[in-house]
């Protein structure tokens, strides 16, 4: 049954799956009818909104190409990918392939951050692919991608979990509505690990339970593989002049991971900073620096990394523009009213669930999706006297759960991998399938 | 003059590192200097280092983008045709020099990004053009002169501190006011030193080009890059629903559309000027409109993402740069010592210089201007000196050493395919060119 129901799913996707971008502007188009035609918005004001909005996330595309560009030059280093290689040996047949990429992504989007979560499983994910078929093990590259991107599910209930750290911060925008609202009521709490755990435990073998048979399989694909090609070809020139011997001087890093290393110390150490995207990108560039054989050999690496950035700096304004006009228009509003309408102190957690999931297909950053459903969210836990903490973190599971199905967030892990989004969504959308359960009954337990 | 050129070019051809390992040398100098000069710790230092890191990543972004933007709008079939029909007209080596450099410095007036990425996109061409003729071109030259706007770029409709101080609301009105652009870029002077550099630059830069024997063109790497573009076709052999929506050219129509609507509403309801999300808007807009389908711009702007790799890269460092710089007060006291040995007149002309110092460290104009600005305002009232014209001394003297910082070469660089060494020495020299006229232009002004 779960064979005939994965093989539906994959062709379906494979079939009616477009491009991320042609994603992004049915999205845009979607948002923007529904925004003229269900709300009192003109178009030539929703035209404005769409517009102004753009490039509204700007610093944070920044952030997010440069986790992707630094933590694939980091991975490109010949000490990483002696470690990588060799971890990524020990997994001898496809079941073990599988487990071992989905438990990384897990894992590392839980305890570190959903960024660096992604980029950790593509990473493994493209360094088994590769082993696998040098070695003739027969795993199937989409699957194990999908898998790579699967962890992703947990991220936000792990320690950089937007909404749950966001209210628990002294002066949130919503303070005077319900207070802080510490970690230990969140985060911490056994029921959220409990639900982490079971995810964990059972998502690892749900994925491997999908692989094909072994003739189906489809290897890394040799375009993907030119990348590592070209990294072997990136040559050392011209070493008789002093500006070449300059370029190839491996001294030249030592100062700088020094003062990377001293910087890191006062960031991390005696201001307590926790993990954020920058301290990350800072951490990838000095050890990145660290592992390579010079300054203009580390530039190298990002070069050749660059291509990835593409994408994802043509769509990351597309989506600023969506959540404009989501917001702006009022349609935001009118979905999660609707659901509000229909919800008791009882269902609330599992309607905010809902609208969460939904929400984020057109608003995949979580800070601006709390931004806009936060405070109607959390309005209507107060007023029907429903657990806030619960239905702030049934929030965040609509969140993390849709993100599945969501091609956008999977674009560093396609861009590190070389796949299309029609290429692993299938095995996504059975993940999703399958975390929904877990999920929802989840909720159904605590209320 | 030839034989001054070729010790020049040599000079750097020999000495001139990678643009990152300049940022990486420019670190450790003022690391250096905070804690000699400044009397900042060790720690201190590399604590402002640390937290003026990730200051630029918006403006990052935005020049990022132009450069990628504008990239694939290049190489859409049509503007592909119209680049290479201009380039076609180029008879001479010459002709080759001037054009580029015309193109180049008229731009950057527009926008000094737009002047970039034009310049670099018609260096290229020209040089393709060229070698397939058999025309005699020097391409590092031909590169050169693409590079050579950037420096008037400051005196044009993008310069930052002329516009800033226009701007209600900008953070030194409370000493200065607001400065109109009546009184700064649109001066008589202003128009005319610029258009002298316009005019003459480009001869000056094409009397550079070495013998015919001793000429190198376009890399034939770069050559074959282009044919790469130019037959990379996207995949439409799969026949799904999917994929028909993927090369669907309605997609791009309906963008198009709005994209209009809203360039409109920018330009004319609200008649804002051009900035940089509006360069970049506009790039966008017409390069989905001169390309086939939603994926042909896609694949358009996955060739040229390999141009943005080292900028994305350096940028950090820059700003790490002027982090220190700010923090431990050693810019203060960079900006102080010309203060200090400065009178009315002459004050125009140290802030020239001392801008021009201070640029080498921080490339970006309105993070100069950040640093230097309140100071050199300070002072201007203190000492009864002329505002507007010291602001644009600090304009100035920005966009004059921008000709031999590689950080600001490194998207021509990127797209032209060349080492920074290849280009700087010829650029060298038309620093030598352009620096008398700025002097000599502060100096009429002074004494008008």
């Amino acid at each position: 049954m779960l064979a005939k129901l994965t093989n539906g799913l994959v062709s379906l996707f494979d079939r009616w799956m477009p491009d991320a971008l042609v994603v992004a502007l049915i999205l845009t188009a979607i948002t923007f009818i529904s925004g003229i035609a269900l709300t009192d918005t003109g178009p030539m004001e929703a035209v404005s909104i769409w517009g102004d909005s753009l490039w509204n996330l700007l610093e944070f595309t920044n952030q997010t190409i440069l986790i992707i560009l630094l933590g694939y030059a980091l991975a490109q280093t010949s000490p990483m990918q002696r470690l990588l290689r060799g971890a990524a040996s020990m997994a001898t047949s496809p079941a073990s392939a599988y487990i071992t990429v989905t438990a990384v992504s897990v894992l590392s989007s839980f305890f570190a951050s959903g960024g660096f979560g992604l980029v950790a499983g593509a990473i493994v994910a493209r360094t088994v692919g590769i082993v696998a078929r040098e070695r003739g093990i027969p795993v199937h590259y989409p699957l194990l991608v999908a898998c790579a991107y699967s962890g992703f599910v947990v991220w936000h209930q792990g320690l950089s979990a937007t909404i749950p750290l966001a209210i628990a911060t002294p002066g949130h925008f919503l303070e005077d509505l319900v207070g802080l609202i510490p970690s230990s009521e969140t985060l911490l709490t056994p029921w959220n690990f409990a639900v982490v755990g079971a995810v964990f435990i059972s998502l690892p073998f749900v994925m491997a339970r999908l692989r094909p048979t072994d003739i189906d399989c489809k290897t890394i694909p040799a375009s993907s593989l030119a990348m590592e090609a070209a990294q072997q070809e990136t040559e050392v020139h011209g070493k008789d002049t002093p500006a070449g011997r300059l370029e190839n001087a491996r001294w030249l890093n030592f100062p700088i991971i020094a003062a990377g290393v001293v910087f890191l110390y006062v960031q991390i150490f005696e201001r307590g900073t926790g993990l954020n995207l920058n301290i990350i990108n800072f951490t990838f560039l000095i050890l990145g620096i660290a592992l390579s054989r010079s300054p203009v050999h580390y530039l190298g690496l990002v070069m050749n990394a660059a291509k990835m950035a593409g994408p994802f700096l043509l769509q990351y304004p597309l989506y600023a523009g969506i959540a404009g006009l989501i917001a702006d228009t009022g349609i935001a509003r009118m979905i999660i009213d609707v659901f509000v309408q229909i919800s008791s102190a009882t269902t609330l957690p599992i309607t905010s669930f809902f609208s969460g999931a939904i929400l984020n297909l057109f608003i995949p950053s979580a800070g601006g999706q709390w931004a806009v459903q936060g405070p109607i969210a959390m309005q209507a836990a107060i007023e029907l006297g429903a657990d806030v903490p619960l239905t702030a973190m049934a929030v965040a599971f609509g969140d993390q759960w849709t993100n599945l199905i969501h091609p956008f967030l999977a674009i560093p892990v396609l861009a590190i991998t070389g796949l299309h989004a029609r290429d692993i969504m299938g095995y996504c959308a059975v993940a999703f399938l399958f975390t929904g359960v877990i999920f929802l009954g989840a909720l159904l337990i605590l209320i | 003059m030839g034989r001054f050129t070729n010790s020049i070019v040599v000079f750097f051809e020999r000495w001139m590192p990678d643009a990152f390992v300049v940022a990486v040398g420019l670190s450790a100098l003022t690391f250096v200097l905070a804690i000699t000069t400044a009397g900042a710790t060790p720690v201190e230092t590399i604590t402002a280092w640390g937290d003026g890191f990730w200051n630029l990543l918006t403006f990052t972004s935005q020049v990022v983008l132009t450069l990628l933007l504008g990239y694939a709008l290049a190489y859409t079939p049509p503007m592909q045709r119209a680049l290479k029909k201009a380039a076609g007209t180029v008879k001479s080596a010459r002709g080759a020099y001037l054009t580029v450099a015309f193109i180049s410095c008229g731009t950057a007036l527009f926008s000094w990004a737009l002047g970039l990425v034009a310049g670099a996109v018609m260096a290229r061409t020209v040089g393709a053009v060229a070698r397939d003729r058999g025309i005699a071109v020097h391409y590092p030259l031909l590169v050169a002169c693409a590079y050579a706007g950037i420096v008037i770029w400051h005196q044009g409709l993008s310069a930052s501190i002329g516009l800033a101080i226009a701007t209600p609301g900008h953070f030194l009105e409370n000493s200065i006011g607001i400065v109109t652009t009546s009184q700064t870029l649109f001066t008589a002077w202003n128009i005319v030193t610029a258009l002298v550099i316009l005019l003459t630059l480009p001869f000056v830069m094409a009397y550079l080009r070495p013998q015919d024997s001793a000429c190198r063109p376009l890399p034939a790497s770069v050559a074959a890059e282009d044919e790469n573009a130019a037959i990379e076709d996207v995949d439409t052999a799969r026949d799904t629903p999917a994929s028909k929506l993927e090369n669907s050219k309605a997609l791009n129509y309906l963008f198009v559309l709005v994209g209009v609507v809203f360039l409109f509403i920018e330009f004319v309801q609200r008649g804002n000027g051009l900035n940089l999300n509006l360069l970049n808007f506009t790039f966008l807009v017409i390069g989905v409109a001169l390309s086939r389908s939603p994926i042909h711009y896609l694949a358009l702007i996955v060739n040229a993402a390999k141009v943005v790799g080292p900028f994305l890269l350096q940028y950090p460092f820059y700003a790490g740069i002027a982090g220190m710089m700010a923090d431990t007060g050693l810019a203060r006291m960079v900006v102080d010592l010309f203060v200090q040995i400065s009178t009315a007149e002459t004050l125009p002309i140290t802030t020239f210089f001392s801008g021009a110092i201070l640029n080498l460290f921080i490339p970006s104009g309105g993070g100069q201007w950040v640093v230097q600005g309140p100071i050199a305002m300070q002072s201007a009232i203190e000492l009864g000196a002329d505002v507007p014209l010291t602001a644009m001394a600090v304009s100035f003297g920005d966009q004059w050493t921008n000709l031999i910082q590689p950080l600001i070469a490194i998207p021509v660089l990127a797209i032209a395919g060349l080492h920074v060494r290849d280009i700087m020495g010829y650029c060298a020299v038309a620093l030598l060119y352009t620096g008398p006229i700025f002097i000599v232009s502060l100096l009429i002004k002074i004494y008008m």
